[in-house]
């Protein structure tokens, strides 16, 4: 066979015609074409990872632009006891489930929560773990920016201590003991805010603040008006105090 | 890449495409589904293709030879579906030499086939061919000869055949 024969032999080889919708099938492709991505996918290893270097960056970047703010970590990270306290959740039906459990303390009227466990809930956890971190980090950090200091709000602390817990507007109910703490009850009651989606008349807070751990608020009860009735719908326990004995230069 | 200039792309080019497809794999769903692929590859956001480096027709093609390669590497030899098998008034031993043909192109080794494919059916210069299969002119050249040779000696009976009953 010469190599004449063999391009007539070839040539009898035929291709059938495509199909006519291939035409439409590729136009389709061309509006259903995958958008370019600015940024690669993350999970949540990624989104973490990002936020932390994020928080960084921004310690990074205000040290080196305003040195003044940045300080000795704040006196807040010094506790003198840390409470564990256990939070629940109250549904509608009456059934109840455990939130978590959390690990904090009092400085100058404000709750520093050192840990937060939700056993239920990894999504939650994870969040209420950044957040904790992040607040702990700035406080070591930037204090002054998060958490300023001043003779103004110490004079108050020190008024609202002595007054055994009691700031303007409050209502006493009573005083308790409460794990060997003496402590005040506070009750407050107010006006669900104007949203859609409340479904409740009003709310009811009631707090045991114990004015030898900074107004801690060894108990506390939630709970919402409707119909003319209270229903629980959140309370906190405080099950253990345990002291640090560092540092008590933050109570008056 | 607006939607008229790559419809008029698809236009210019799919044809030679679809064929070397086919004649790949020896398949229309599968030949079409590569057509498609390959210019789907042209939308990706990462597609490599550079416009300054390679023509378009040489990247097309070498699209069209990865995908294909790898749908007859998953799967068994291909089954040539006949261009006129289902014409009733075709002639019987005109589909049988298609056929016969078919089959020894597509039992070439891989090299062999894309070669002759791309430089008999295609019309394409050897330095195309050996841009798309990113190997040497001289290497092309060498699998287009074995590859000749090879099909010389398996369809030399066929041709043989009716110059012996006369």
């Amino acid at each position: 066979m010469n190599d004449i024969e063999l391009d007539e032999m070839l040539n009898q080889w035929a291709v059938p015609p495509a199909g006519a919708e291939l035409r439409e099938r590729v136009q389709a492709g061309f509006f259903s074409r995958p958008k370019r991505r600015w940024f690669p996918p993350v999970g949540w290893k990624g989104l973490f990872a990002g936020v932390a270097t994020a928080a960084v960056l921004f310690l990074v970047v205000t040290a080196a632009a305003f040195p003044s703010v940045l300080s000795s970590p704040s006196p807040a990270l010094r506790p003198p006891y840390v409470a564990m306290s256990n939070v629940t959740e109250y549904a509608k039906d009456g059934s109840s489930r455990l939130e978590s459990t959390v690990y904090s303390y009092s400085y100058k009227g404000n709750e520093i929560v050192r840990m937060e466990m939700d056993p239920d809930d990894r999504i939650h956890q994870a969040i209420i773990n950044i957040h904790a971190s992040m607040h702990l980090l700035l406080l070591r950090f930037v204090p002054n920016v998060v958490m300023p200091e001043s003779s103004a709000r110490d004079a108050w602390f020190s008024a609202y201590v002595k007054s055994g817990c009691v700031d303007k507007g409050d209502v006493v109910i009573g005083h308790e003991k409460v794990l060997t703490h003496e402590t005040t009850v506070i009750q407050n009651t107010g006006m669900p805010r104007a949203r859609l989606g409340d479904g409740y008349d009003g709310w009811r807070w009631t707090g045991w603040l114990a004015p030898d751990l900074g107004c801690f608020p060894l108990r506390t009860r939630n709970e919402e008006l409707v119909s003319g009735v209270y229903r629980l719908t959140k309370e906190r326990d405080t099950v253990g105090v345990m002291a640090r004995g560092s540092d008590t230069s933050i109570y008056p | 890449m607006n939607r008229d200039e790559y419809l008029q792309l698809f236009d210019e080019h799919h044809l030679p495409l679809y064929r070397f497809a086919y004649r790949m794999t020896g398949s229309v769903a599968d030949a079409e589904d590569i057509v498609q692929e390959c210019f789907l590859e042209l939308l990706r956001p990462g597609c490599s293709y550079d416009a300054k480096r390679t023509p378009i027709r040489t990247y097309l093609f070498g699209v069209v030879r990865n995908q294909s390669l790898k749908r007859v590497g998953q799967g068994a030899l291909p089954v040539v579906e006949s261009a006129t098998a289902h014409t009733p008034e075709c002639d019987v031993l005109r589909t049988e030499l298609e056929r016969t043909v078919a089959l020894a192109v597509t039992q070439l080794p891989e090299g062999q086939k894309e070669a002759l494919i791309l430089a008999h059916y295609e019309q394409m210069p050897l330095a195309e061919i050996a841009r798309v299969m990113e190997i040497e002119v001289t290497a092309v050249k060498s699998r287009l000869q074995r590859a000749r040779a090879h099909l010389k000696e398996t369809l030399a009976a066929y041709v043989a055949g009716p110059e012996r009953k006369r």
